[in-house]
């Protein structure tokens, strides 16, 4: 990427602040996505992602702040001017519509020739797999049959920007992997830009170029979905993303890019750098932790000694908590249980896992 | 299940069709009663009241007049009542309660004090009573009822439909003309034929508001203060069948109401 180059930019939010009465539901958000990226917002309820999806949309504009797409301002269009379509959150199928007029209504809404509309229907239903089901009523319609007619409806009319607003929360968890993977095949395939809104972790991983983490209104980080789970810029997001614990601990030294720590009463080698006997604190991924390490594969780095204090088998993972000199500390390992409450045994890490979050980490 | 549990509330449920329908029934079988006299047994089988009903030429001009005045009720009625039904299912002004229960205030008025007053307010404001204040007044009677049936359905509309309308590029009218006005449409329908229905058999409005004309009820009315001639019931005959096959019309629209309310 060269800095001389045109920026391919899309969809541009610029500091945007949304407040209902005293509650601050979008917080001087600033995010530049590209043109043909799929960028994800990521975060729990109330964390405003779906206020900003909708303010993109047009439902109402921000109280502060600018959002442009291809350069020009969007607020305060009405939403039928703004070239964004949503595929909103339960679909909001029109009821007394088939799945070729709901799939079809933006064209008409545009005037279009009918000829030209039914044979651009008939390509989108291709596309997502409903060939044959144009003349279908929406109570005779599964949920993932459902989410398939919102998705060709917003695509049909070809925005600029494809808004999802939790595509697929409504579904069960099978037809969910299998649409998680379409979906996101298909707007590649179009090539056009995507926003997606989502509370899921795996569907934000699955589905999108970049993700952004939303917190509270603002953004905590956003990144590749390796940056965010190797390198976390906030507590927040080492939390929220994959199972973990944060430690605190001292470092006693650092050398470049990585630090000793006291943790728990032992040392050990993490990423990022920070001053000698600062505090400071570090993710310990569970996946990460390694117990009884003459059964571990790969490079390990010893740690301490702990007490099995719980354990959760779930069949494919097993799940322990150890307390390890007073601080708890999860594991996960693939297959069957190995120990048993109250056991003790060698805590390992596997080397380049754990990383310093916060404290002066000077990223 | 016993179905002995059910046997109490079968015998009520004829009970009280027999109480509703009984007088009905009775007024139809006088109808089409030979003698003029309203005595049981039955003494034969005759059409001639409906003859001698539909014989008498002020049938044909006042049933012209009712039709006429309730066909134009019906369109005044459905277009205010279901405009008034958005600004009470939708509107948050200050306010909002009081314009409610003015715009309800017809229901609930007895329809003679509704009658005498529109008459006293059509005169004081210079209005010349006639088939103008006729419908004006009907519709004033009638609009809180297509408001109601509106409004029900207006309550469960769910106004993300518009939001998608309006995001797929549909302007402001095109959302109501293709979304939201079809989506009400059988609240709506249910509306028109109610005014419709309340036009056509309404007896003091027209009576107090209008001149120079008769409904079919003011003739019938007027037919029956020198003693109940039995073409009446002929009329009554006729009115009920109408309604009837108007309700089947409502019905079901009426039963999905209902149905979705028990589910919620």
């Amino acid at each position: 990427m060269t800095q001389a180059a045109p920026s391919p930019c899309k969809l541009e939010f610029r500091a945007v602040t949304k407040r209902y009465g005293s509650v601050v539901a979008v917080d001087d958000v600033s995010l530049r996505v590209d043109k043909g990226e799929v960028i994800a917002l990521l975060g729990p309820s109330g964390s405003g992602k779906t206020t900003l999806l909708a303010m993109t949309g047009g439902q109402f504009a921000p109280d502060q702040g600018d959002i442009l797409i291809d350069g020009r301002s969007i607020v305060g269009l009405p939403p039928n001017r703004i070239d964004a379509a949503t595929v909103f959150q339960d679909y909001a199928l029109f009821p007394h519509l088939t799945v070729a007029e709901n799939v079809g209504f933006g064209l008409y809404m545009r005037r279009m020739r009918r000829d030209a509309i039914a044979q651009r229907v008939a390509h989108m239903l291709e596309l997502v797999g409903l060939s044959g089901l144009g003349g279908r009523k929406m109570n005779e319609l599964s949920g993932g049959q459902s989410q398939r007619v919102a998705t060709a409806r917003a695509l049909v009319v070809e925005p600029s920007v494809l808004l999802m607003d939790e595509p697929l929360s409504a579904l069960d968890r099978e037809i969910r992997k299998r649409l998680q993977d379409e979906l996101s095949d298909l707007v590649r395939n179009i090539g056009v830009t995507t926003v997606i809104v989502t509370h899921d972790q795996e569907e934000a991983f699955a589905m999108a170029d970049r993700i952004a983490v939303m917190c509270e209104g603002r953004i905590d980080q956003v990144g590749t979905p390796e940056t965010l789970y190797r390198q976390p810029a906030t507590p927040f997001v080492a939390t929220f993303l994959g199972s973990g614990v944060l430690v605190e601990g001292e470092v006693v030294e650092t050398v470049t890019g990585s630090s000793s720590v006291m943790l728990a009463g032992a040392r050990l080698l993490c990423r990022g750098e920070a001053p000698a006997g600062s505090k400071v604190t570090v993710l310990v991924r569970a996946e990460d932790v390694i117990l009884d390490p003459a059964h571990g594969a790969g490079e390990v780095e010893p740690w301490s000694e702990g007490r099995i204090v719980r354990v959760v088998d779930s069949g494919e993972v097993t799940r322990y908590t150890i307390d390890l000199a007073g601080t708890r500390i999860a594991s996960m390992e693939l297959g069957l249980r190995r120990f048993v409450t109250g056991q003790s045994v060698a805590v390992a890490v596997r080397a380049g896992g754990p990383v310093i979050v916060t404290g002066d980490t000077g990223a | 299940m016993s179905t002995s549990r059910h046997i109490p509330l079968k015998l009520w449920t004829v009970l009280m069709l027999g109480f509703s329908l009984g007088p009905l029934a009775t007024i139809a079988a006088f109808s089409f009663n030979q003698s003029r006299f309203y005595a049981f047994p039955i003494t034969g089988w005759t059409f001639k009241w409906y003859e001698q009903l539909f014989a008498d030429s002020r049938i044909g001009e006042a049933l012209i007049d009712s039709i006429v005045i309730a066909l134009a009720v019906t369109v005044l009625a459905t277009a205010l009542g279901t405009s008034f039904a958005f600004i009470v299912a939708r509107a948050r002004h200050r306010g909002h309660r009081i314009v409610r229960v003015v715009g309800f205030l017809p229901l609930v008025t007895p329809v003679l004090i509704l009658a005498a007053g529109l008459q006293v307010g059509f005169v004081a404001l210079d209005l010349p009573l006639g088939y103008g204040t006729v419908i004006l007044g009907h519709t004033i009677y009638t609009t809180p009822y297509v408001v109601l049936t509106v409004v029900a359905q207006l309550y469960r509309y769910d106004v993300r439909l518009d939001a998608a309308a309006r995001d797929l590029g549909a302007n402001a009218a095109q959302t109501l003309r293709y979304v939201t006005l079809p989506i009400l449409m059988p609240g709506i329908r249910s509306g028109a034929i109610l005014a419709f229905l309340l036009s056509f058999n309404e007896w003091a409005v027209a009576f107090f508001t209008g001149r120079g004309f008769n409904t079919l009820p003011m003739l019938i009315y007027s037919m029956q203060r020198v003693g109940l001639p039995p073409t009446v019931l002929a009329y009554s005959c006729l009115t009920v069948a109408l309604v009837l096959i108007l309700v089947f019309l409502i019905l079901p629209f009426a039963t999905r109401m209902t149905g979705a309310s028990r589910r919620t």
